[in-house]
């Protein structure tokens, strides 16, 4: 496999998340098989974060746009990047809940740490006060994906 | 897109569900099941036919379920299906629920 990057940026609304699931399907099935359908669960929960974060607060939350970033290398390697994800001071806020404790809402980033073999959230370089989102997922079950040093699992994510 | 038609018999009222229930549309589905609770008769939600579900859609199965409690009306899920089942199941929300199959 070649080292591949595709890129797509949307309005940051509910009704971009249907166009962001078409467009990466047909690139990420051939590559992803059967767990396509898990790996596009992923980016739209990324996505919907960022919405509902905006949402929550339109001047000091993530810009109008939501741009989403799909890297493959030739290890097999899938990394999404989500800038922007949310500000800084809400890093706290994102991190997979307690299921015991059965309730609407907060399943969004459990889902992502299930499915994807590392998540970090990182300063984003381009956002001052904002965080970008980098989940990483092995495309070939024979290989686990390393971690970047410095970059930890889900549980600061 | 979702779809969503309730039907109504003697024991229950069932909304069928087609389609895709994501963060843009399960409002709606909420919205058509909420005033379903006030019958006082059963409420199920058919989702054979749903493609696609985010945990905005399985938020919106946990509300049911919990104004089902509140107001004394069973609540179950007919058909699930299988995508609709793998979500529930990364939720570990698939014991939670009454499902029953449809024929």
């Amino acid at each position: 496999m070649h080292r591949e990057a595709y890129e797509l940026t949307v309005p940051a609304d509910p009704a971009s998340l249907k166009e962001v699931r078409g467009h990466f399907r047909p690139i990420l099935a051939p590559l992803a098989g059967d767990r396509v359908d898990d790996l596009l669960l992923a980016i739209d929960e990324a996505c919907s974060n960022v919405i509902k974060h905006r949402r929550a607060d339109p001047d000091g939350g993530p810009p109008d746009d939501l741009n989403l970033r799909v890297e493959t290398d030739p290890s097999l390697r899938l990394v999404m990047r989500l800038p922007a994800f949310c500000a800084e001071s809400d890093r706290a806020k994102v991190k997979p809940r307690d299921l015991d404790d059965v309730r609407p809402g907060g399943l969004g980033m459990h889902f992502i740490a299930e499915i994807m073999d590392c998540v970090s959230l990182d300063p984003d370089p381009n956002r001052p006060g904002m965080l970008m989102l980098t989940m990483e997922k092995a495309l070939d079950p024979g290989r686990s994906a390393e971690r970047p040093s410095g970059t930890g699992g889900t549980g600061d994510a | 897109m979702l779809d969503l038609n309730t039907r109504q018999d003697a024991q229950a009222s069932t909304v069928v569900a087609k389609g895709e229930i994501d963060l843009e549309s399960a409002p709606e589905l909420l919205q058509k099941l909420t005033p379903l609770f006030k019958s006082g008769g059963a409420v199920r939600v058919d989702l054979a036919g749903v493609a696609y579900m985010d945990s905005t859609g399985v938020a919106v199965l946990v509300q049911a379920l919990k104004l089902g409690q509140k107001s004394g009306a069973a609540f179950r899920l007919v058909s699930p299906s299988e995508r609709v089942q793998a979500v529930l199941s990364l939720a570990r929300l698939d014991q939670v629920f009454d499902i029953e199959s449809e024929g």
